[in-house]
């Protein structure tokens, strides 16, 4: 009896507390919609497509910043992807055991180092070397595609990308670190009494096996380059403009929000930056939520 | 004909030594069981065919195997190519669970012939899944996943993806503990058929099985070989003592 009056009380808390999530998750939402709604009813559907950002006339487009914004998180997750894999194929099935351990704890440390360190490391160190090294380095072998048009002026696309690619390795390759090794055994040693080499047991069985849990992870990291504010804010360069150069200075939707809320006086500028924030609220959930299907579908099929 | 000759062999787990300096050999095209108490080196000694045991952390291995003329413990040998000769069926089916039932039977055959065209591998899928007495319940539903299947089914595909390679031996370990008695009653009777194709070697802890289907058995004790003869006379005129006090379930 005692025993059911408890199990009762667990079950109200456990109901009560992911209310509690969902309502905190809705309430954002809506402020958010809430404080977006000057700037909503000025520039209408122009915003998403307008590339002027002037306080001084109060016209606000987000174009710049959106396409900031993705461009630099996907090259993150491009340059980040392979090697995250490749470091999460290293750990679980190549290495001997300390270094799996060493590797491991390194990655974690990176995880953890907050993200002003990157900003500095990536703007004293990473963009001269953008500057003077590499950005030459691709223009001599790729000058010819338009992505490396113009002079590398060390902060920008390319920059904040890098950045934000080194920030989310290791979200992605510990994730998929873990996915790997959740791979049973089982299912690898039918490869290997089949006469696969291991090369082929990692490639076909383990591989396959993670690869819906792998593309989650890149997801994840994915979420986390929309997101992250503060480093690359410090090298994006802060240039309201569109470029196709990956040379070029431009914006984020968080570097706009960040350098420019602190001053935010009038209403509808206010009401512009709370929009953008909106427009990524919106755009992290969308992806996720994708994601979130996509794998869910992968699981009902196997 | 030997197939299989096991000289001098021993086996570890770390510092655990597992088989003690056993030897013996299996005929071609026989059935071979191998029966005694579990945890007396059974699965180990399988493993020790494919060199899978290796594989195990901390794992070693000392001895010659004979495959035909080739010892399989010889420096220079390539245990891909081994296991390639040598298939194995595991006590729990254990189908590639992202690949369909049709490329998980071709999954062996296409690692040594890249080049097949849609046909030759249809008639492969085919062949092995007829050999393994599992065509007609699945011919309509290669495209599915494994885990549609029941475990008695997927153990029969486990079969025939061991068979597609078209090993010259089969070594299954247990492969009926985990199924009911009538899927058991079909593997049995796909092992009688397979005996025309392929030499095997069944590890079982179920006697009754060996009796019904092994020509010849083994008994193993603590890591060492007790006893090996015609399975009839295992079963009904054993020379050893301890083999008898098995067979009658004195203990087990
Ligand atoms: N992966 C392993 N690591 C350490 N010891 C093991 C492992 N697998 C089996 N053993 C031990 O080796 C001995 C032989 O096991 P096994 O060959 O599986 O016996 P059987 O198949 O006859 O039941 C047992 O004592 C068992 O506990
Ligand atoms: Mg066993």
């Amino acid at each position: 009896m005692s025993k059911n009056i408890g199990d009762k009380i667990f079950k109200g808390l456990a109901i009560f507390a992911s209310l509690l999530l969902i309502l905190l998750v809705i309430s954002l939402f809506l402020s958010l919609v809430i404080y977006s709604i000057p700037s909503i009813k000025k520039f209408g559907f122009k915003f998403l497509i307008d590339k002027i950002w002037d306080p001084v006339a109060d016209k606000y487009g987000a174009l710049p910043a959106i396409y900031g914004t993705l461009v630099t998180s996907f090259l993150a997750l491009l340059i980040a992807f392979p090697i995250s894999i490749g470091i999460a194929i290293f750990i679980s099935e190549l290495a001997p055991i300390f270094l799996k351990r060493l590797f491991s704890f390194i990655i974690e440390l990176l995880g953890a180092i907050p993200s002003l360190i990157y900003g500095m490391w990536g703007l004293f160190v990473l963009a001269p070397l953008v500057q003077l090294k590499i950005g030459p380095f691709i223009q001599k072998i790729l000058g010819f595609l338009p992505f490396f048009q113009g002079y590398p002026m060390g902060v920008g696309y390319l920059t904040a990308g890098i950045i934000l690619s080194i920030m989310i390795i290791p979200t992605i390759s510990s994730l998929s670190r873990e996915i790997l090794m959740a791979v049973p055994i089982d299912q690898r040693e039918a490869g290997y009494a089949l006469g696969m080499t291991k090369w082929e047991v990692i490639s076909k069985v383990v591989l396959g096996n993670a690869r819906s849990g792998i593309f989650a992870a890149g997801i994840l990291g994915l979420g986390r380059a929309l997101g992250e504010a503060v480093a690359v804010t410090m090298v994006i360069g802060n240039f309201h403009d569109i470029s196709i150069s990956l040379f070029s200075p431009g914006v984020t939707i968080t570097s706009v929000i960040i350098n420019q809320f602190a001053e935010a006086t009038g209403e509808l500028k206010l009401s512009a930056l709370m929009e953008l924030a909106l427009i990524l609220f919106l755009t992290t959930f969308l992806i996720m939520g994708f994601a979130r299907y996509y794998i869910l579908k992968r699981i009902v099929k196997e | 004909m030997d197939k299989i000759r096991v000289e001098n062999l021993n086996a570890w787990f770390g510092f655990m030594h597992v088989l003690k300096n056993i030897n013996l050999s299996f005929k071609e095209k026989y059935i071979s069981a191998i029966i005694g108490p579990s945890g007396c080196g059974k699965t180990t000694l399988l493993r020790c065919f494919n060199r899978l045991h290796e594989l195990s952390p901390g794992a070693r291995v000392e001895g010659k195997i004979f495959l035909d003329d080739l010892n399989i413990y010889e420096k220079d040998v390539d245990p891909v190519i081994v296991r390639r000769r040598i298939g194995m069926v595991f006590q729990r089916p254990n189908l590639f669970s992202n690949m369909t039932i049709y490329d998980n039977v071709i999954a062996g055959y296409i690692l040594n012939n890249k080049r097949l065209s849609k046909a030759e591998k249809d008639e492969i899928v085919e062949g092995s899944l007829r050999l393994a007495g599992i065509w007609e319940e699945v011919k309509n539903r290669l495209r599915e996943y494994p885990s549609s299947l029941s475990g008695g089914q997927q153990q029969r595909v486990c079969i025939a993806r061991a068979l597609a390679v078209q090993p010259e031996v089969l070594l299954m370990d247990e492969p009926t503990s985990a199924l009911d008695p009538i899927s058991t009653y079909r593997i049995e009777e796909t092992i009688r058929e397979l005996k025309k194709e392929v030499t095997i070697i069944i590890v079982t802890h179920n006697m009754q099985q060996a009796a019904r289907v092994s020509d010849e058995t083994v008994f193993m004790y603590l890591g060492e070989v007790i006893e090996i003869g015609p399975t009839a006379e295992i079963f009904t005129n054993p020379k050893k003592k301890l083999t008898e006090e098995y067979i009658t379930g004195k203990f087990g």
